[in-house]
């Protein structure tokens, strides 16, 4: 891209603004029950907030507040979240993705079961948009980055 | 008190109309691109500020008011960051304001 | 419900996709898109569907904008030269005809929320229970989760979610393999500028 110009105003508002957006991701994955809102978007948000401090202080800055290298695991941690999930029910002997089988917790079953592990899919769903996004804009940037660093 | 919230909100969000209407107005009726973006900048965040606080004012102390109140920071913050930005990378980019009034008068 | 405010969404959205169309400036049309994105969310939220109008907001009118962005800062852009403009009555003639296709068939829908269509009778045409009226009746008993939306995602159709997650996993990781170059490769690149270098 063109060469980073750094305006303070912009550093520092971003810098005061992603936490909050960070915070408010979180809250709509976590309150996905009861609002619109829950997995997808709520790591949309994560990654848009992740974002905003890579397009405005550059990669050396961000790499303190998210890895480069932390994208695709967590992406694929997430995937495997919402796979053992419904596998945990098939151990439980049930079937595959049938949530009245998660007895991971003793003394909680049915509607309430079912509903928490609505919690862990959609946390799974979350940290799964969160990291393939922001790993597709390091793997989109990668060569500039490099240049810069050099 | 139902009626004087009423009246805050009505008074607030017709203001804030009036300043996103001039903001507007200032896109169309503006020469070049910094005074048009001096005026969408300025009205604009001052119309929507407005808005938002007659919302809150409508909402009264509840649970739906406090989030308006956070969405009011947001805007607070990220409209006049996101103008200067944009202002910002024309002027990096090279683009020339125009000076026609000072041209005349030096020469 | 409110069909000024819907009628308004849809003129600016109309107007955003033919200046993301029209304009020569490849950035220009990005930028727009991203406004028409965001009018969608407005008009998904204005016909209830909240669920679907944020997920538009965030995506469409957040994250992709800026991928469009780096996507065309990372490729050379073609010369803005006339595209060839033969055939072109038959072109807006086809066009005419087929939005008014459109328009003749969506008078035969029936009226968003109707409750009286045979899509929301129970028994259905077929005499099997409706799925749309299951979810509404039963979707807090099953999982005592109000959002009705969040347990047909999760629950009823937790695999059309798993699939969906498959897809944008395996989007990523395209990326990573096409795009992200390796230890080695970048070794063997800085060795070869050196060498030009002295």
């Amino acid at each position: 891209m063109k060469e980073r110009d750094e305006s303070p105003i912009v550093l520092i508002v971003s810098r005061i603004l992603s936490p909050f957006i960070m915070l408010f991701g979180a809250y709509v994955i976590a309150h996905g029950h009861y609002s619109p809102g829950g997995g997808f978007q709520g790591g949309a948000m994560l990654a848009s907030s992740v974002l905003l401090i890579r397009l405005t202080a550059g990669s050396r800055i961000s790499e303190l507040q998210f890895k480069r290298a932390w994208g695709t695991p967590l992406g694929i941690a997430g995937v495997s979240l919402f796979f053992g999930v419904g596998l945990v029910a098939v151990l439980f002997g049930g079937q595959f993705l049938n949530h009245e089988f998660f007895h991971l917790i003793p003394g909680v079953t049915g509607p309430m079961l079912r509903s928490l592990s609505i919690l862990v899919i959609e946390v799974g769903v979350g940290l799964a948009v969160m990291g393939i996004l922001v790993s597709i804009y390091d793997d989109l940037l990668e060569e500039d980055e490099r240049r810069e660093d050099l | 008190m139902t009626e004087i919230q009423n009246l805050v909100t009505i008074i607030l969000v017709t203001l804030g109309t009036f300043f996103m209407f001039v903001g507007s107005w200032g896109i169309v009726r503006l020469p070049d691109f910094y005074s048009r973006s001096h005026a969408v900048s300025l009205s604009d965040t001052l119309g929507i500020l407005l808005i938002l606080g007659g919302l809150m004012v409508y909402e009264g102390f509840t649970i739906n008011s406090a989030k308006i109140f956070i969405a009011l920071i947001f805007m607070a913050h990220a409209s006049p960051t996101g103008s200067h930005a944009i202002a910002r990378a024309a002027f990096r980019g090279g683009l020339k304001p125009l000076f026609t009034r000072t041209e005349n008068r030096e020469q | 419900m409110h069909w000024e405010l819907e009628i308004t969404l849809l003129i600016f959205g109309v107007t955003a996709a033919w200046l993301s169309i029209a304009t020569r400036s490849l950035l220009t049309s990005a930028v727009t898109l991203t406004v028409f994105s965001f009018l969608m969310a407005l008009s998904f939220v204005t016909m209830g569907a909240i669920d679907v109008g944020f997920t538009e907001a965030v995506v469409g009118a957040g994250v992709t904008g800026i991928f469009i962005i780096i996507a065309i800062f990372k490729t050379a852009r073609p010369s803005p030269e006339t595209s060839g403009s033969r055939f072109r009555v038959a072109k807006l003639a086809v066009l005419f005809l087929f939005g008014a296709l459109l328009i003749y068939g969506s008078t035969g829908l029936p009226n968003r929320g109707n409750a009286n269509t045979p899509l929301n009778h129970d028994p259905s045409a077929a005499g099997t229970v409706n799925a749309a009226s299951y979810y509404i009746q039963n979707a807090y008993e099953d999982a005592a989760t109000p959002n009705m939306v969040t347990v047909i995602l999760a629950d009823y159709r937790g695999y059309d979610t798993l699939g969906e997650e498959i897809v944008i996993l395996a989007a990523g990781l395209i990326c990573f393999l096409v795009l992200r170059t390796t230890r080695e490769r970048r070794e063997r690149e800085r060795r070869k500028s050196d060498r030009f270098n002295r």
